[in-house]
């Protein structure tokens, strides 16, 4: 009983403040004594201490080994990060960016944390949802981020749209915060970005602004990105058998071609092609091909097949001429269709 | 045109109403004439009902022109009968409105005394009704007009005349209608008024000999209405669920605020957080004034509190949950006003449908997924790709397609040009014929045929064709962008 009590104090709490650290060991010292030295008290006392380095550490590493070097272990998942789009065309690619960024540290957060992970709030203004669309669940669900995470606020004024964010971004609890803006010259300037970022620090909130439009804006953000759209790769048929291949002409992982245009922790103005794997939930590059290992699901041959035969389309059946016993991989869903 | 109302000058000048408007002007040529407006003489009516507010909670509309009040147990805190009515009339002609009231045991003979009555201020005590209302005519009883008519021509005169009739045939001859007017009155048969807002249970409220317009005033009445509130709550275990707080202006405009709460609530310091959102959106509609008089907190609805163990660390901080909880309702109070009737915070529910943008529902960020679409979210989930963000509604595009259903070549949005390296589909989604919703309007429910297709820079954009090219060029099919993909 006691030790299960012992996993429900706060991590946050405890990953920042020291005092507290020390006031919570002699606790356990205390807890320890009463439990008469409970089985599996000190594992999850170590599990604890894992997961509190882990808080501490604040990075999530997108799983491409260079992106992550120049960023000192990856995107800070802390205070505010700038991802820009060259424009409102774009703003698909920089919302399905964020979005992978969220699944990326879903997939990271262990089974323990997961069930700890607060909502993520998207703040956007009236006129940006009336432009370039709300955020689609679905297809939020489809790039392996929790639809289910996500609340959304739209605002008709920009004062409310950053008021919200400021309270958001106090609020330690949420899972991440998002806001959706357009023309950046409007946004918050140099002195409102601090504000935000001083308090999305203090609260270990991560805090994206999403900002349209090129050019150089007055910021605090230790990272701005620019992100725009790079192709596709192919999907992968039959993933981990001898017939693995590419499958020419189909849209595959989404690519992101991502600029570091500002960066505190390093070298600043270099470019990569990230894809994202929305099955893994990792960034990878496109030259070496990822190799998935071993996930069957219920996108099988035989679904694609029956659809094929009312849908003509050249990629799904040159994939399944030959063998149709093959289970076709998850990335390949995006060539199953089905009515 | 006939005149429908007339001030007291005109009522001098021999005018009354019903009379033709000619016939007036004939007579007194400078008269000033005024169009009726029923609407915003009933708005007029609702706005005073809602300042009486201010004596009691129950306050009833009575046609077009009258008030009922239920005072009972409120009479002594303004110096009983004399001292009510005498307050009422004088606070109603310092704002320019000229009232008559009378206060009674019954409805009927109070609204008798008041529409009929020889002095505008009457009390009737308890137990005299019969002595008073005995020289009324029959039409202090609220009779409809041929109910009036067929008694005048029997000579039946005054409310006496009928009290001295036999009940029977005069059940008979007149119908149910008068006895039960006359019952009402005399307080014999129960009369049920229908008050305009329900009674909150729990209210607390502040006066003010010297009326207050600061903020910061304000806010500490407030906080001190929800400490009174407090212990009320406490003793059945209660907290509020939705709150409002009422604001009686000097000169007798009223405004309400009213918040909700995610989780019940009691604890001072936060519903005054929520209330300083929600006056601060109000914005220019907050107008002080010359101060308001009267503050009132109300708690519209309420639940069950629910009583948690804090954080194992020693401080009294809410849990995530609660912080979370707070911050959405804060977002509430502050954007609710110009967000209704969507709810300003949205999460994104399941729905069973296969319209993409019916797929999905907004609903308040508290709402839990209706137990029919959790388990449709299995079969509706779709197997192929869905874009990062959905436009709404659809755009109309020019795009180049191979006829009869290619795949798009070339594509115009807003004034671009793109070109399409890659495409997948078509998925074909039909119409929903069997939904009432969607066939409205339109003559049948039209196929939709999506594709997913990347341009040569690498962005992926969702289109679809609506209706299907049919042989020899005809069918004219248009095609629309419906999302942006990641």
């Amino acid at each position: 009983m006691a030790s299960q009590l012992s996993v429900a104090v706060n991590r946050k709490s405890v990953a920042q403040d020291p005092d507290k650290t020390q006031k919570l060991r002699l606790l356990r010292g205390k807890l320890r004594k009463l439990t008469g030295g409970h089985e599996g008290f000190d594992d999850e006392i170590a599990q604890l201490e894992k997961r509190r380095e882990r808080m501490l550490d604040g990075h999530l590493a997108l799983g491409h080994a260079a992106f992550d070097a120049q960023l000192q272990g990856g995107i800070p998942w802390r205070g505010v990060t700038e991802i820009h789009a060259a424009a409102a065309r774009d703003t698909g690619s920089v919302s399905g960016f964020v979005c992978a960024l969220f699944a990326r540290h879903e997939a990271c957060a262990d089974e323990g944390q997961k069930a700890g992970l607060g909502p993520v709030l998207w703040i956007a203004q009236n006129h940006v949802v009336a432009e370039t669309g709300r955020p689609y669940g679905w297809g939020i669900k489809h790039l392996g981020f929790d639809a289910d995470r996500l609340r959304f606020v739209s605002t008709a004024r920009l004062d409310d749209a950053l008021w919200v964010c400021e309270e958001a971004a106090a609020t330690r609890a949420l899972g991440g915060v998002v806001l959706d803006l357009r023309a950046p010259e409007n946004g918050p300037d140099l002195r409102e970005t601090r504000r935000l970022h001083m308090r999305a620090m203090r609260a270990n909130v991560p805090l994206f602004l999403l900002r349209q439009g090129g050019g150089s804006f007055a910021s605090v953000a230790p990272v701005r990105l620019d992100v725009r759209p790079a192709p596709s790769r192919p999907a992968t048929l039959f993933t981990d058998s001898s017939f693995e291949q590419d499958c020419v002409g189909s849209i595959g992982p989404p690519g992101f071609g991502v600029m570091i245009s500002r960066n505190k922790a390093g070298p600043a103005g270099n470019s990569f092609t990230l894809h994202w794997n929305s099955h893994e939930r990792v960034f990878f590059r496109a030259t070496v091909q990822n190799r998935t290992t071993g996930f069957h699901t219920g996108s099988t041959a035989g679904a694609a097949h029956g659809n094929s035969a009312h849908q003509p389309h050249r990629i799904a059946a040159s994939a399944l001429s030959g063998n149709g016993s093959h289970h076709a991989p998850k990335t390949r869903r995006a060539v199953a269709h089905s009515a | 045109m006939r005149v429908a109302h007339l001030n007291e000058a005109a009522v001098k000048l021999g005018l009354r109403p019903g009379q033709g408007l000619a016939d007036v002007r004939a007579v007194h040529p400078d008269i000033d004439i005024v169009p009726a407006d029923e609407m915003a003489d009933g708005q007029f009516l609702v706005a005073i009902a809602d300042w009486c507010d201010r004596y009691t909670p129950l306050v009833a509309l009575d046609g077009p022109d009258g008030l009922f009040l239920d005072v009972t147990g409120c009479l002594h805190l303004f110096g009983g009968e004399e001292g009510f009515l005498s307050d009422l009339l004088a606070r109603l002609f310092h704002q320019g409105i000229t009232a008559r009231a009378a206060i009674a045991s019954t409805a009927g003979a109070a609204w008798a005394a008041s529409h009929h009555g020889s002095s505008p201020l009457s009390a009737i005590e308890a137990g005299a009704e019969a002595r008073f209302l005995r020289p009324f005519k029959l039409a202090a009883l609220r009779l409809d007009g041929e109910t009036l008519a067929g008694l005048s021509k029997v000579g039946l005169k005054t409310i006496g005349d009928v009290m001295d009739t036999a009940r029977a045939p005069l059940n008979r001859r007149f119908g149910r209608q008068l006895l039960m007017r006359l019952d009402q009155a005399l307080g014999d048969l129960e009369e049920a008024l229908s008050p305009r807002l329900p009674v909150p249970d729990f209210s607390a409220e502040r006066r003010f000999a010297e009326p207050i317009g600061l903020v910061d005033d304000i806010e500490r009445v407030l906080h001190s209405l929800a400490h009174t509130l407090k212990p009320q709550l406490e003793a059945k275990g209660a907290g509020a669920r939705a709150l409002e707080f009422s604001l009686f202006r000097v000169d007798g405009s009223v405004s309400r605020l009213a918040v909700g709460a995610s989780r019940s609530l009691r604890d001072p310091p936060t519903i005054v957080k929520l209330f300083r959102e929600r006056i601060k959106s109000a914005g220019d509609d907050f107008d002080a004034g010359y101060g308001f008089d009267l503050l009132r907190l109300n708690v519209i609805a309420w639940d069950r509190f629910e009583t948690s163990q804090d954080d194992f660390d020693g401080e009294n901080r809410p849990d995530d949950d609660r912080a979370v909880e707070m911050l959405m309702d804060r977002i509430t109070a502050r954007l609710g006003a110009d967000a209704a009737p969507v709810p300003p915070v949205r999460r994104f529910l399941v729905h069973e449908s296969h319209l993409p943008e019916h797929a999905e529902r907004t609903a308040a960020h508290d709402a839990l997924p209706r137990k029919k679409d959790a388990q449709a979210a299995d079969h509706v989930m779709p197997r192929s790709w869905r874009p990062a963000r959905l436009l709404q509604p659809p755009e109309l595009v020019d795009v180049v397609a191979q006829v009869p259903e290619g795949p798009p070549m070339r594509l115009r949005w807003r004034r671009v040009l793109y070109t399409i390296a890659k495409a997948e589909g078509p998925e074909r989604i039909g119409g929903e014929w069997w939904s009432e919703d969607v066939s409205d309007g339109e003559s049948e429910p039209v196929t939709r045929d999506y594709y997913r297709v990347e341009d040569d820079q690498g962005r992926r954009f969702w289109l679809f064709r609506e209706g299907l090219y049919g042989p020899r060029g005809s069918g004219n099919p248009r095609w629309f962008m419906h999302g942006l993909f990641a």
